[in-house]
């Protein structure tokens, strides 16, 4: 089968139809080295173990999408070779669009998680878009393969990163969607705040977590009066999945120019 | 400018475009009329939540003939007919991936009978039969047989197949940016960013800034530093950030005075984009909500990039001598999503005008649904899926009791909990899901008050796991088949329950969105004969050995206006008490309902009757 894997990774950009990858899973969990039946023998194979969907026959000649890879993966794992789900798959979540693709967020988290699969680019999984021969062959090694494989689990690495005032500047005026929170009462964020921060006391982010913002890699500032409270909150933004969550000093450490609420 | 196709509405019934999204010509479909109360298209009112199984968190896509029937079989032998339950729905992953000769078809190796001869199967046993599609083009795991444009063709097989239940889901919805929908799809569900209009006519004219004379309605809209107005639009609901409680849209609005009544004409300022936040739908209407009239409803051009701002064509509009209102604003992610709906409960309606076709709505909260949902279904789900660990055959699949996203039983209750006026027997009822009792992670416990709060919360009643692992009898059984619990929700009052307490938002119980799961809420549920309920729920995973109490007055000042008779309940020499779990029968003088020590993840819930 390595041999077969070798001579699909000669043109590793282009994309593979789903019975090739079917045939590679399938004849790989039936322990050939090389695909010894025809294409036809794995799809019905699939099919019947529901390793393969209607769907993936009727398009079985077209470009694999990286989700179905990844189910087609995942299922055969369980069902072919008794391999067992990953009970904690929260690192997954370092994948911006795992939700986005609500049938298919388990089939991607398990093998991003075993390190089956990894994310493309800027920490997307792009569950749409065509797998590449390439990433088919990669993935189809490691998942025959554990000692190839690179688990993400437990890589979570979401601490408090305390930025100076400046660093913070560069940030917000980097990042459109970073943003910069006052967490102390509204009284005194009326009283005098830092330009362009908004007023969200701690209480509230104690209550609802989630109110900031729905994406969770969204740069989120936090400062109050000596950095207790913006500290308090940040442990619970990152409890709750927050993962650029930043402190900075107080306004009674640092001379910042406020402004005030008429 | 795109053109628009106006909805087909054939003796069939109406049918939506591929190509654009419907024109919206009777007001009754539009956004004003969300807060009128009035349903659409005779939908029936009246019914208590559905209860049932539907196969996804059971089976997933692997669902199959046999597995349902074999539901269906230990429905009768569980008794859980007699209970209440009835639908067995078959969710995705049912479907031949393709229509046929443009009509849908079963999946032939999964349901190979066909699903009239499935229908047939259930309808024999006394049962009643759901199934499931979706308003874009393709159902969520990829079958092209989406009901997208074929609303009447599909509504009309649905009837001949015998479907009692319709779940309608929304991925590859055209009109707006949904799961698998192309993300441009945004242009349709926000306005551009708009700088200035400008009024004239008359001998009159005045441009007005939109940061600096323009006042945001609603909530999301921002004024940017650079003299422009964005996000106006609606809030995607699907994720759970943002409270359900509230405006979940803005508007940009502007008074303008003019000279003497007649017809002016307005340009809009705008640069558009195809993003959230910024996008190129825009309507415009003269007068406030309660009275308005739109004279733009559409799409404008695309500019070269969303801070390109340049003008619209004159817009021309009547106005009144003196002060006008003019909204600019764009609430399609709503009324697009209504009428994608409408459409297919008209199909059902025009293929069998007596039908009792219970429809389920599955947009996940994206477009705040409590608002319109009434109209034309009979729930609306609230948020993304509670469990995207779903079983198979042999794998009961896995959920938990919290998480950081929907993906738990309290990111589902913690926002359905404050949504109790936005349901009710005259309008439908709030979904948090199906139930994942039975499922790896959920602990007896757990599966306890999880049954507590969607009964209490009046959400539809849908078991999702294998019943083939449930004895009559055993814990799981015990659970699912409480009489006692299942009157709460099925009692003929209708009322979801209301929040009067809870142990870290002490203001506004009722209406405030708690996620933090370490505190303690107290529910209340007014029963048709004069009781009422009261569940004490621990939602944290520690053990909480304090207090808690609930007296007659708060009771009644948060729920006595829909109470069968508060006065009866208020005066009352004393309480007989019933705890629905254990059975246990105390008797109450003092008035006032105290619980003291609940386990983690743990309950109590009472049924109080007056003496």
């Amino acid at each position: 089968m390595n041999d077969k894997i070798q001579k699909e990774a000669i043109t590793p950009k282009d994309t593979i139809s789903t019975e090739d990858f079917v045939a590679l899973v399938i004849s790989g969990c039936m322990g050939e080295t090389e695909s010894g039946h025809n294409v036809s023998f794995y799809m019905d194979y699939a099919l019947k173990k529901g390793i393969i969907e209607d769907y993936d026959l009727v398009n079985k000649n077209k470009p694999l999408e990286r989700r179905r890879a990844a189910r087609i993966i995942h299922e055969a794992l369980i069902s072919e070779l008794a391999e067992k789900d990953e009970q904690d798959w929260s690192t997954a979540e370092y994948l911006l669009d795992l939700y986005s693709c609500r049938t298919c967020v388990m089939h991607i988290a398990q093998v991003y998680v075993k390190g089956i699969m990894s994310a493309r680019g800027d920490r997307l999984f792009e569950p749409e878009s065509s797998i590449t021969r390439a990433e088919a062959a990669d993935a189809i090694i490691k998942m025959f393969d554990k000692q190839k494989r690179i688990p993400k689990s437990g890589i979570r690495t979401n601490h408090i990163k305390m930025l100076s005032p400046d660093e913070a500047r560069r940030l917000l005026e980097y990042n459109s969607r970073a943003m910069l929170v006052d967490v102390r009462s509204y009284d005194e964020y009326r009283n005098g705040h830092i330009a362009g921060s908004r007023s969200v006391p701690l209480y509230d982010i104690t209550v609802n977590p989630y109110m900031l913002t729905d994406r969770k890699d969204t740069p989120i500032i936090l400062y109050c009066q000596k950095r207790y409270k913006s500290t308090i909150a940040a442990r619970i933004l990152i409890n709750a999945g927050y993962t650029a969550v930043y402190t900075i000093p107080g306004i009674e450490e640092y001379d910042y120019r406020l402004i005030s609420v008429n | 400018m795109s053109s628009t196709n106006d909805l087909n509405n054939s003796s069939m019934g109406r049918r939506t475009s591929r190509t654009a999204p419907v024109v919206i010509t009777d007001p009754e479909y539009s956004f004003p009329a969300f807060s009128n109360g009035k349903v659409l298209l005779n939908k029936k009112t009246g019914r208590l939540p559905a209860m049932g199984w539907n196969s996804w968190n059971a089976f997933g896509s692997k669902n199959n003939e046999e597995l349902t029937k074999a539901m269906a079989d230990a429905f009768i032998e569980l008794g859980l007919d007699e209970l209440g339950y009835k639908y067995i729905v078959l969710d995705d992953g049912c479907y031949r991936s393709e229509r046929v000769d443009g009509l849908l078809a079963n999946d032939p190796v999964k349901f190979p009978s066909g699903f009239k001869a499935l229908s047939d199967y259930i309808h024999s046993k006394g049962l009643k039969f759901g199934m499931y599609n979706d308003i874009g083009t393709n159902l969520c795991a990829g079958a092209a047989v989406g009901t997208c444009g074929y609303e009447d063709i599909d509504a009309r097989t649905y009837i001949e197949w015998g479907v009692d239940f319709l779940k309608v889901d929304n991925c590859y919805y055209l009109w707006d940016n949904a799961t698998f929908s192309d993300e441009k799809n945004a242009k349709y569900t926000y306005a551009p960013n708009i700088r200035s209009i400008t009024v004239k006519g008359n001998g009159f004219g005045v441009t007005l800034n939109a940061v600096r004379d323009g006042i945001l309605l609603g909530q999301g809209a921002i004024k940017n530093e650079n003299d422009y107005v964005s996000n106006i639009g609606t809030f995607d609901g699907t994720h759970g950030g943002v409270s359900p409680v509230g405006e979940l849209w803005s508007e940009l609005q502007f008074i303008v005075k003019v000279p003497a009544a007649g017809k002016y004409a307005i340009t809009v300022n705008f640069a558009s984009g195809e993003e959230v936040g910024v996008g190129r739908w825009l309507q415009l209407a003269v007068g406030s909500v309660e009275n308005e009239k739109r004279y733009f409803d559409n799409l404008l051009p695309l500019t070269e990039t969303t801070t390109t701002f340049t003008d619209s064509e004159e817009i021309i509009v009547d106005l009144n001598e003196g002060e006008n209102i003019i909204r600019l604003m764009n609430h399609r992610r709503q009324e697009n999503t209504l009428n994608s709906y409408a459409a297919l409960l008209d199909g059902l309606n025009k293929a069998k005008p007596d039908h009792d076709v219970v429809l389920s709505i599955c947009e996940w909260g994206k477009t705040q649904p409590h608002h319109w949902g009434y109209k034309v279904g009979d729930s609306w789900r609230i948020l993304n899926d509670i469990t995207f660990s779903v079983g198979s055959d042999g794998d009961p699949g896995s959920c938990s009791w919290s998480s950081n996203y929907t993906n738990s039983i309290t990111s589902q209750y913690n926002k359905a909990v404050i949504m109790d006026e936005f349901a009710g027997l005259d309008r439908g009822w709030n979904d948090p899901d199906m139930m994942v009792i039975g499922m790896n992670g959920i602990t007896t416990t757990m599966s306890k008050t999880h049954m507590t709060m969607w009964c209490m919360m009046n959400s539809p009643l849908m078991l999702g796991l294998d019943l083939r692992r449930v004895k009559k009898g055993d814990e799981l059984w015990q659970i699912i088949a409480n009489k006692e619990l299942i009157a709460l929700n099925q009692d003929a009052l209708g009322i979801q329950a209301k929040r009067i307490y809870c142990s870290i938002a002490n203001d506004k119980p009722d209406t405030s969105y708690v996620t933090n799961n370490n505190r303690v809420d107290i529910l209340a549920k007014p029963l048709a004969n004069g009781d009422i309920a009261l569940s004490f729920i621990n939602l944290s995973d520690n053990r909480d050995d304090n207090e808690y109490s609930v007296d007659i007055e708060r009771i009644v000042s948060y729920i006595g206006h829909k109470m069968a008779d508060s006065d009866k309940f208020k005066n009352a020499s004393g309480y007989s008490i019933r705890n629905l779990w254990t059975g246990e029968q105390t008797v109450n003088t003092t008035g006032v309902f105290s619980v003291k020590g609940i386990d983690a993840y743990d309950n109590v819930t009472f049924r109080v009757s007056p003496m």
